[in-house]
């Protein structure tokens, strides 16, 4: 598997546009469920499908797969994993969060997705969740 | 205009699509493990040579669509993209010539590329079309072959279980259904029962159990001395229904490109989507109706005559879709009154609710039958009444089967079922 290089805040942050900050915010806004998280996703990446799929399940099982290639920059990031561990976080730092993990998805194999949704939708469903296969071996 | 070179093909799907439509194919380990070049080549080759083939014939339809990479044994990775890529040039060359033919202008067929994932859910089996660097991807998942298996056995052996080989087709035609019941549910409906509850744990863990296989050794309801699906050899009628099948789901893939649709959510717009897809099915029929010649052979076991077994097309689709509904909604059914959790028995509830529209979407296939026999009439071709009650006889007994399926997924005790869960959560992912 390629190597990542991780990243740190101030870099993932020059990395990302205005527009793609901006967009990150209302992602983890409040208000944005996650299930309209995952709809979105299916919608964008799976085009359309001979018979009808739930399109959150759908979203689900195509953030599943691409969980292979992203998880070694994802969650072998020093920064992603202070973040996470940092108590005080706020939601401006789950922001941060979801900006180190999109400039760490646009190294990976996974690059061509939208990797603000996905950094999104990894912030959402939660870092360790989606870490804990290598977090915890 | 430059051509489309085989590098393109390949770049687009790995690095555009495949990550998201492929749990295994973007980790070099796992690649490693499925893909064995030397294993490949000779299903390839045979490929690449029908797709020659095909252009002696249709010289035509290949100097007006850039279909030169398709030549290219560097354009696949695996023999089945290749076999399916040959399958689908065979219906958009057929069609194009024939729209020619009768003066009728052809809606767009270009820039089409099948690939093959190794996603194995049932839930999520069915192939889609999505375009990546400007190229038309038909995503075909290791899931929908093998789902069709399951069902399309389940069919012929509710009646005669472990059927030979060779009655199958006899016996499709005398399953009216309606007056026999098996005191048991036969062993592949068990075995693909245990594999719709394992669905959330698929595709995940490669180094872990397979959660099909760990529920059937762990769960005493699902064990069985019978052998494996996979272990004998498919009745002859599986065999040609699957083949069917899977072309007939390519043509309403290619449907969809004709005319350029983009995703539409059903749980937002349920008229919006199902008006494209039916679409997409009357697209797809003039695609399989039209390149029926070389399909003869695949079918010369079929006791049907040609207008027959070209309307074998969409009925085995309303079967798969019939029987894969029973089988996937059954399941849910039962989860959702098997578990104390409400955040579970909710989202479970919605796929439901998304799955009727499947069981809406067959019903709409039917209806599109007069429509398709109208077709093939004006082309000369005219369904036997012998063979109209045969493929009647065939839409009756996947009631019934749906029916078994749904009676025989409810039988199962409560105990069992949620034992059977339990092993197949453990294995799943934490989100």
């Amino acid at each position: 598997m390629e190597q990542p290089d991780d990243i740190n805040l101030d870099d993932a942050k020059a990395r990302l546009s205005a527009e793609d900050l901006k967009a990150l915010q209302q992602l983890l806004a409040p208000q944005t469920t996650l299930d309209a998280l995952y709809a979105d996703f299916a919608k964008e990446e799976l085009g359309a499908g001979a018979i009808g799929r739930d399109p959150v399940e759908a979203g689900k099982a195509h953030l599943r797969n691409l969980h292979g290639s992203v998880e070694g920059f994802v969650c072998g990031s020093a920064t992603v994993r202070e973040l996470v561990e940092d108590k005080t976080a706020n939601t401006a730092d789950m922001i941060a969060l979801g900006a180190v993990i999109a400039a760490l998805i646009d190294q990976s194999p996974a690059r061509i997705v939208n990797t603000t949704l996905v950094a999104a939708l990894i912030v959402r469903v939660g870092v360790r969740k989606f870490c804990a296969k290598k977090w915890s071996a | 205009m430059e051509r489309v070179s085989p590098r393109h093909i390949v770049s687009a799907w790995s690095e555009r699509l495949s990550a998201g439509a492929d749990p295994f194919l973007n980790n070099p380990a796992l690649k490693a493990a499925l893909l064995d070049p030397a294993r490949e080549a000779p299903g390839i080759t045979a490929s690449v040579k029908h797709i020659e083939m095909l252009r002696k014939n249709h010289g035509s339809y290949f100097d007006n669509h850039d279909y030169d990479w398709s030549f290219s044994e560097d354009a696949y990775w695996f023999g089945a993209e290749a076999n399916l890529q040959a399958r689908a040039l065979q219906q958009t060359a057929c069609y194009w010539d024939g729209c020619r033919e009768h003066g009728i202008d052809s809606l767009p067929t270009d820039f089409i590329v099948i690939r093959k994932s190794f996603a194995s859910r049932f839930d999520l089996a069915t192939p889609s079309y999505n375009t990546r660097g400007g190229m038309h991807f038909i995503v075909v998942p290791g899931g929908f072959h093998e789902t069709a298996l399951f069902l399309l056995t389940t069919l012929v052996e509710r009646k005669s279980p472990l059927l030979s080989r060779d009655d199958s087709w006899n016996a499709v035609f005398d399953l009216d259904g309606f007056d026999f019941e098996p005191d048991a549910p036969p062993a592949v409906l068990i075995e693909a029962i245990a594999r719709a509850i394992a669905d959330r744990a698929k595709d995940w863990d490669p180094n872990a159990p397979d959660a099909g296989d760990a529920i059937a050794h762990e769960v005493a309801y699902f064990r069985t001395d019978a052998p494996r699906l996979t272990e004998r050899s498919l009745p002859k009628f599986v065999h040609d229904a699957a083949y069917a099948l899977t072309d007939y789901a390519i043509a309403h893939e290619i449907g969809h490109r004709m005319d350029g649709d983009q995703a539409i959510n059903y749980l937002d717009q349920p008229e919006g989507y199902l008006a494209q897809e039916k679409q997409a099915d009357f697209n797809g029929f003039q695609l399989f109706a039209g390149s029926w010649g070389y399909r003869s052979e695949i079918l010369k076991d079929a006791p049907l005559e040609d207008p027959g077994r070209i309307l074998f097309g969409p009925l085995i689709f309303f079967v798969f879709s019939s029987l894969r509904w029973a089988l996937v909604h059954g399941v849910l059914a039962k989860r959702i009154k098997t578990t104390a959790d409400e955040a579970l028995a909710a989202r479970l509830q919605r796929e439901r609710q998304v799955f009727a529209a499947e069981r809406q979407r067959a019903w709409a296939m039917i209806e599109l039958f007069k429509p398709y026999a109208a077709y093939i009439a004006k082309r000369g071709q005219r369904l036997t009444t012998d063979d109209a009650e045969k493929l009647q006889r065939i839409g009756a007994a996947t009631q019934s089967a749906s029916t078994f399926i749904a009676n025989a997924i409810d039988a199962i005790p409560e105990t069992d079922f949620t034992e059977a869960c339990a092993v197949a959560d453990k294995l799943a992912p934490t989100f």
